[in-house]
């Protein structure tokens, strides 16, 4: 399945396509190392001494209670938290925060063609819809349901190609059928050689996946 | 850069009305000065001008108070562009929403209620375009180092307007020495030296401490 | 983390960590405290009764003995908290931020101080409270900005945030120092201009030696009193951070 083509939207750059049908990663290598990382907040430490890899092709599952820390090993392997130890990505990454889309004036086209922009993906272009967003696309985002926000927000994901996605609570507020649009996306994501760290309370709906079990300091 | 540039402005000046409102609370407090001062044309000439140079200042700082706080930052420090970029078209969309549109309509108002002969156009409009740029600048500065505090918008007219006395003398100075006919050059080049140097930093700065805060807490 | 500076840190932090500046604040405190009772004592009495009055201003000079001291500290306090916020952005030293939070609301006094003998000056001798001239604007600025900072460092639910945003406006505050200390002679004041502002005329004080010294004896008393001020409140923030920490409550 070809995601980053174009179809219903406008011109996409000639060189973006071509460039976008290659698989991701030519060589399976690891796509994360994390040696010992710990992450404090204020002074108490919230994650403390993890260590892991995420192979190619892999999926990491952070599970574990409220304020154990998930969030905060995202946004430290986006590279958006101070943390101890240290952090190898050898791939670019998709960074997915859980806050709900904020209820704008935006339509989802204009917003999702601003993150292609902030990603570097030059114009706003995709084939693949499993979302089905489609129909919504020129609707503001302050008149669609919290669900259809998210739906919008997991779009995102077809805006440019990254190696490395960072989900945290990607399932929140979806319906079951974009539930499944979710679980495909991301196995073919992972048949492409891409790698997927998806913070959840769900651990029901990945299969074939490391889990982390994170769990609250004393 | 411009779809992100446009994404900025849409936000501001459509999802919050910044434009219209900016423009609304320059038009009003205009007329408010007028009924509390009087309608005498001598007074007005000699205080008027002067006072929409306060007035240009005061509406500046109205879109500070979200123009980081409702924007996912995250996206902004991951995005594949420069963040002191990114805060350049932040800089740029608040100022196109508030300062652009002032000193186009303020200079008009002006000129509107005042009798013609009397005002320096050429230096008001200046004054006010260089002035709003650099209140913008300094706003974003403000708008950078009150991130994630509580008491967001009264904070930042604290920060940025002390930040604000040199254009605003600058360009008063310069307002000043049009009025009585003489000179008025010089202060209106240290008022462009002054917005140069701020448009410039700021962006740098705001980038900076952004980074810094976001990344520590 | 790798530190590629870590032995630059380590000779920084040899000053910087708590405990020692504990030990050292131990014995400053009394010097300070003896020092600036006697200096501050001998001071006034030779401002207010031994020193001749102006020929000019008469009795109304001695207001300068406490309006000028004030505006140095005011202005030295400013100069050092920039220095501090300098090195709580670059290193993120504790102590850093503790003498920034300390020094801060002491030194808006010293500038509140400075304003108002300077207006209790101008009454008599140039018939107004206030003017508009470049030094009086630009300390008003002054003081505005140290409350604006003191707010900003108060203003976040995280303290290590409010540090930091304080630090950086601080430092962008900096800016109007050198306005200050040369606004006199850049524009034309009604204020005069300093009259011990450069090497040369320290050299040849536009001052008698008879009120010089009160004068200096004035500035170094206020100094060891602040100073003492900053010690105590920054040994008062250490002990109410190890209470917190104590009892769990960050």
């Amino acid at each position: 399945m070809n995601f980053y083509g174009f179809s219903h939207l406008p011109k996409a750059r000639k060189g973006f396509l071509n460039r976008t049908l290659s698989p991701i990663t030519l060589f399976m290598a690891d796509l994360l190392t994390l040696t010992g990382v710990t992450i404090t907040r204020g002074r108490k430490p919230l994650a403390s001494d993890i260590t892991c890899t995420l192979p190619a092709a892999g999926l990491l599952l952070l599970t574990g209670p409220n304020g154990s820390g998930k969030t905060s090993l995202l946004r430290a392997v986006a590279g958006l938290l101070d943390a101890q130890g240290s952090i190898t990505r050898h791939a670019n990454i998709h960074w997915l925060a859980a806050q709900p889309l904020s209820p704008s004036l935006e339509t989802p086209r204009q917003y999702l063609t601003y993150q292609a922009a902030l990603m570097g993906a030059g114009k706003l272009s995709w084939s693949a819809d499993p979302f089905a967003i489609a129909r919504v696309l020129d609707t503001p985002l302050n008149k669609l349901s919290t669900g259809w926000r998210q739906r919008v927000k997991l779009s995102r994901l077809l805006c440019a190609e990254r190696t490395l996605w960072l989900l945290d609570e990607p399932t929140d507020g979806l319906d079951a059928g974009a539930v499944q649009a979710l679980q495909a996306l991301v196995k073919t994501h992972r048949d492409r050689g891409g790698g997927a760290i998806i913070a959840t309370h769900d651990p029901q709906f990945w299969t074939d996946a490391q889990t982390l079990e994170m769990v609250v300091p004393a | 850069m411009m779809a992100v540039y446009r994404h900025f402005l849409r936000r501001m000046s459509r999802d919050r009305g910044l434009a219209a409102q900016g423009f609304a609370f320059f038009a009003l407090s205009m007329m408010v000065c007028v009924f509390t001062i009087g309608s005498e044309d001598v007074l007005l000439t000699a205080i008027l001008p002067g006072l929409a140079w306060a007035l240009l200042l005061l509406s500046s700082l109205l879109g500070l108070g979200d123009l980081l706080e409702g924007e996912d930052l995250d996206d902004l420090i991951l995005a594949h562009k420069s963040l002191p970029g990114l805060m350049a078209a932040k800089m740029a969309a608040h100022f196109t929403a508030t300062g652009f549109v002032l000193a186009l309509a303020g200079p008009l108002i002006l000129f509107v209620i005042l009798p013609a002969a009397s005002l320096p156009v050429l230096c008001l409009w200046l004054g006010f375009m260089l002035g709003a740029l650099s209140f913008s600048a300094l706003g974003l500065l403000g708008a950078a180092l009150t991130l994630g505090s509580r008491r967001n918008a009264a904070l930042q007219a604290l920060i940025v307007m002390p930040l604000c006395v040199p254009p605003l003398i600058f360009g008063a100075g310069a307002l000043a020495a049009a009025q009585l006919d003489m000179g008025w050059h010089a202060p209106m080049a240290f008022l462009g030296a002054f917005a140069c140097a701020s448009l410039v930093l700021c962006p740098f700065a705001a980038a900076w401490i952004v980074r810094m805060k976001v990344t520590s807490s | 983390m790798d530190c590629p500076y870590e032995g630059d840190i380590i000779m920084i932090t040899r000053f910087a960590n708590p405990a020692r500046f504990e030990r050292l604040a131990k014995i400053l405190t009394p010097v300070f405290a003896v020092l600036s009772v006697l200096l501050l004592a001998f001071g006034l009495c030779d401002a207010l009764l031994l020193s001749p009055p102006d020929y000019q201003q008469s009795d109304a000079v001695r207001i300068m003995y406490v309006h000028v001291p004030s505006a140095w500290m005011a202005m030295m306090i400013y100069a050092s908290c920039g220095v501090a916020a300098l090195m709580f952005i670059v290193w993120k030293h504790t102590l850093a931020e503790l003498f920034l939070r300390a020094a801060l609301p002491v030194g808006a006094v010293a500038c509140a101080l400075c304003l108002a003998t300077g207006m209790l000056w101008g009454k008599p001798m140039w018939g107004a409270w206030w003017v508009w001239d470049a030094r009086l604007t630009s300390v008003l600025v002054m003081m505005f900005l140290y409350i604006a900072i003191i707010a900003l460092a108060d203003a976040f639910d995280r303290p290590e945030q409010g540090g930091l945003a304080a630090a950086w406006l601080t430092l962008i505050g900096l800016v109007n120092l050198p306005v200050i200390k040369y606004s006199v002679e850049w524009w034309n004041t009604l204020h005069q201009p300093g009259s011990l502002s450069s090497m040369k005329r320290m050299a040849d004080p536009a001052l008698a030696a008879e009120m010089l010294r009160p004068l200096l004896v004035m500035g170094l008393g206020l100094m060891c009193y602040l100073a003492l001020v900053i010690i105590i409140r920054m040994r008062t923030q250490i002990l109410a951070r190890k209470i917190a920490n104590a009892s769990g409550v960050r």
